[in-house]
């Protein structure tokens, strides 16, 4: 029962930051000229900004994939998910779907930057969720990979 | 145990949602509500009727000035920091709405309630109690009595029971009104004859000063006139300048035409300065290099109801320098006046 609170306690939390950042995280852009078209230097860091974000999502995407099959064969093998793999897998959901959920505000503040005709790659309005869709991708990896490890070789 | 996600939902999500309103003291709900109830009492009270549209630009000309008030911005901090509290409470509200009104019918001008709100925090913060207590009930006004003002006080019949009530200001009573109090006691008739009278004193000695910034870019002369304190007259009329610059949706007293834009989220506004016009001047904000000036003809993208210090540098030396504060979605082209 314990470890079901801990683990309602992880999704809560996960939901609560969900609706924080739809919600509630708005900071303002900084102060910066307004532009009315992008160079062909700002158009080329933008695409490469974009390649990143997709990349990441897609990794995060595939991760999905990777943790669901682990959770499928242990469901096959045992009838049931081990209760000894569940925090792994909550865990590695969660830090991936927040790592989807980032990519996505990162885009759309780029969106809201754009639309007001700046272009500031390093402005904290987009640096943040860039920066924790990468972190929460490779936490997401690490218990994706304790998971895995655990599974292959059935350690406790 | 088995609705044990409710509890999580009211533990996560709760202070998720109060955390947005918990950054003042007073959260933007309870002013308005705050706003309502005095705007109700003070149309009861004054009898007073106010075009609805006319309402609900003062009741957002005081919401957006309020939010925008920081003890910081006064000498006094503590003070201000508690007249800014009282303020935001009903009756403070209230107050404001009654000195306002005050102030529009004896200068026949209609000025931003922002600014006076202003003027009174300020006031309030950097003078004595006398001058603050004007606006204060008069059983707190009472206090700051004093024998000297009371003897070189003009005399200046008052009702007293609008002065009970604290609408003192600027009420000329027919001579021999107060003969219609009955007071048993001779003794306490004269005692509040001579509070009353130090109410007066302390009401000419605020109009005094709202005068004089008032007219302070109109005539500088009239500084001279009601003021020996230059220096500090002139650092009230900045004070004031700058709240003027405060955006104001009072039509009656709009002074410069605002552009809005579209396609913009209500958090910016757009600063435009053109001057002056050569390829070394740099623009600052807040201390931050912004760009050169020949490069942003389109403007600068500023966040709205945020005071910015902007500065224009050439060849590293500063041109000029001021502060401006713009309204959500503004589009203002200003000047920067080389000092």
């Amino acid at each position: 029962m314990k470890k079901d609170i801990v683990l309602y306690f992880i999704l809560f939390v996960v939901a609560g930051i969900f609706i924080y950042n739809h919600f509630f995280f708005d900071p303002s852009a900084g102060e910066s000229p307004i532009l009315t078209e992008l160079n062909d230097l700002q158009k080329e860091t933008l695409s490469t900004l974009n390649e990143m974000t997709k990349l990441l999502i897609s990794l995060s995407t595939a991760l999905f994939g990777l943790i669901g099959y682990f959770a499928l064969e242990n469901f096959k093998s045992v009838g049931k998910i081990e209760r000894k793999y569940r925090l792994d897998l909550v865990l590695a959901f969660c830090f991936a779907a927040l790592s989807i959920d980032f990519g996505y505000i990162f885009m759309e503040k780029w969106v809201e930057l754009l639309s007001n005709g700046i272009f500031e790659p390093y402005d904290r309005l987009i640096i943040l969720p860039q920066q924790l869709q990468i972190t929460t991708f490779l936490i997401s990896l690490l218990f994706a990979c304790r998971l895995i490890y655990r599974n292959l070789f059935k350690s406790e | 145990m088995k609705h044990i996600h409710l509890f999580f939902i009211a533990i996560i999500i709760l202070p998720f949602s109060f955390c947005t309103f918990a950054q003042d003291d007073v959260s933007p709900i309870q002013l308005k509500e705050n706003i309502k109830i005095a705007f109700d009492n003070f149309k009861i009270k004054d009898s007073v009727s106010l075009e609805s549209d006319l309402e609900e630009e003062v009741k957002a000309n005081y919401v957006m000035n309020f939010v925008n008030l920081k003890p910081e911005y006064f000498n006094n901090k503590d003070k201000a920091r508690e007249l800014i509290q009282y303020y935001s409470t009903s009756d403070g509200i209230e107050e404001i709405l009654h000195g306002w009104k005050m102030q529009a019918d004896s200068l026949d001008v209609l000025l931003p309630i922002g600014n006076y709100l202003f003027q009174n925090i300020y006031l309030g913060s950097e003078k004595s109690d006398e001058i603050t207590r004007n606006n204060l009930p008069a059983s707190d006004a009472n206090t700051s009595d004093s024998p000297k003002s009371v003897e070189s006080a003009p005399r200046k019949p008052l009702d007293k029971t609008s002065a009970e009530k604290g609408h003192m200001i600027g009420k000329h009573i027919p001579q021999g009104a107060t003969q219609t109090v009955k007071h048993q006691d001779v003794n306490v008739q004269a005692m509040e004859t001579k509070r009353m009278e130090t109410v007066a004193d302390n009401h000419t000695a605020l109009e005094k000063e709202r005068a004089v910034f008032i007219n302070y870019d109109k005539n500088e002369r009239t500084i001279k006139k009601f003021s020996p304190k230059k220096m500090e007259i002139e650092r009230l009329a900045a004070v004031v300048r700058l709240q003027n610059t405060l955006p104001t949706t009072d039509t009656r007293s709009q002074q410069t035409v605002r552009m809005l834009t579209t396609n913009t989220k209500n958090k910016y506004a757009t600063l435009i300065i053109n001057e002056p016009d050569k390829p070394e001047a740099e623009i600052y904000l807040d201390g931050k290099f912004i760009d050169e000036l020949v490069k942003i003809k389109n403007g600068i993208l500023v966040r709205s109801k945020h005071l910015y210090e902007y500065e224009i540098k050439l060849e590293d030396a500063i041109y000029c320098k001021d502060t401006i504060t713009l309204a959500p979605k503004e589009k203002k082209t200003t000047m920067c006046k080389n000092d």
